[in-house]
């Protein structure tokens, strides 16, 4: 499941990789719910891509099948991927996702 | 004439097209398109090649080969986070299955993200060609700016 959504977040007074870490909070990634690997050997169950222009453009990839890792070990060099991809048993419905995402919105002026 | 200064690889040498297909001499132009990225940095977290936003062309070509190249800088979050950067071409990867890696020294160190390729030749057709990439751990970060802008180019050779 892919869904793209466009928020007005400004991230000007910090760097993109924490940008990204708040959608990711917001998002309730966890182990139960991993969107961004912390080993190279972690089973993750999608993925945070972020546009980060104005308005931010945030991609939320769910994985809804497994995929074993294709990493395959050639003259002491690890090649391939080492993550397992699998589909989250408790998976957010699309709004769930948006709603969560829509915490970030900046307040507009009035 | 063809002059092969390191024989030990192999090369193949394609029969000089006639002017009339696009050969030397031809008023046929070669298609091409360029994708430059000059504000918003673009993240990803994904384990398995995803789209670089924005860095997709759709050209029409003769039956020739593509010529691609991406110049940029990139940074990875993560102490020794890998991240891979890969060509696609209506939906065949030319740099492997998961394509150039860089390991990163240092946790956001800006580092040269850039390479170019040459594809085989293509079918007269439309073809798009994009750019992707994945990282192994962490937030890999594609900087894009007016002073470290991101450009993504496609050519055909004729």
């Amino acid at each position: 499941m892919h869904i793209t959504h466009e928020l007005l977040i400004d991230c000007s007074s910090i760097t993109a990789t924490e940008c990204s870490d708040k959608c990711l909070e917001a998002l309730g990634h966890g182990v139960d719910f991993n969107l961004k690997a912390s080993t190279a050997t972690d089973t993750c169950h999608g993925s945070v891509s972020i546009d980060h222009g104005t308005p931010h453009i945030i991609t939320v990839e769910c994985y809804e099948h497994d995929e074993a890792p294709t990493a395959v070990m050639s003259h002491s060099v690890m090649a391939g991927r080492q993550s397992t991809l699998a589909c989250c048993e408790s998976m957010p419905t699309e709004q769930e996702i948006i709603d969560r995402l829509n915490t970030l919105r900046m307040e507009q002026p009035k | 004439m063809a002059v092969i200064i390191d024989g030990s690889a192999s090369a193949t040498f394609a029969t000089p097209l006639p002017v009339t297909e696009g050969g030397t001499g031809s008023s046929v132009a070669a298609a091409f398109g360029r994708v430059v990225r000059t504000a918003g940095n673009i993240t990803t977290t994904s384990t398995s090649l995803v789209d670089v936003t924005g860095a997709t062309v759709t050209i029409t070509t003769g039956a020739f080969p593509v010529a691609y190249g991406v110049a940029k800088s990139f940074q990875h979050g993560s102490l020794a986070g890998n991240i891979y950067f890969n060509i696609d071409i209506d939906g065949v990867k030319q740099i492997g299955s998961l394509g150039i890696y860089t390991n990163a020294s240092t946790a956001g160190y800006t580092q040269n993200g850039s390479f170019t390729g040459i594809s085989v030749a293509l079918t007269a057709a439309a073809h798009t060609i994009k750019e992707m990439w994945s990282v192994n751990t962490g937030t890999g970060t594609i900087i894009a700016n007016s002073v470290n802008s991101h450009l993504f180019y496609a050519q055909e050779i004729r």
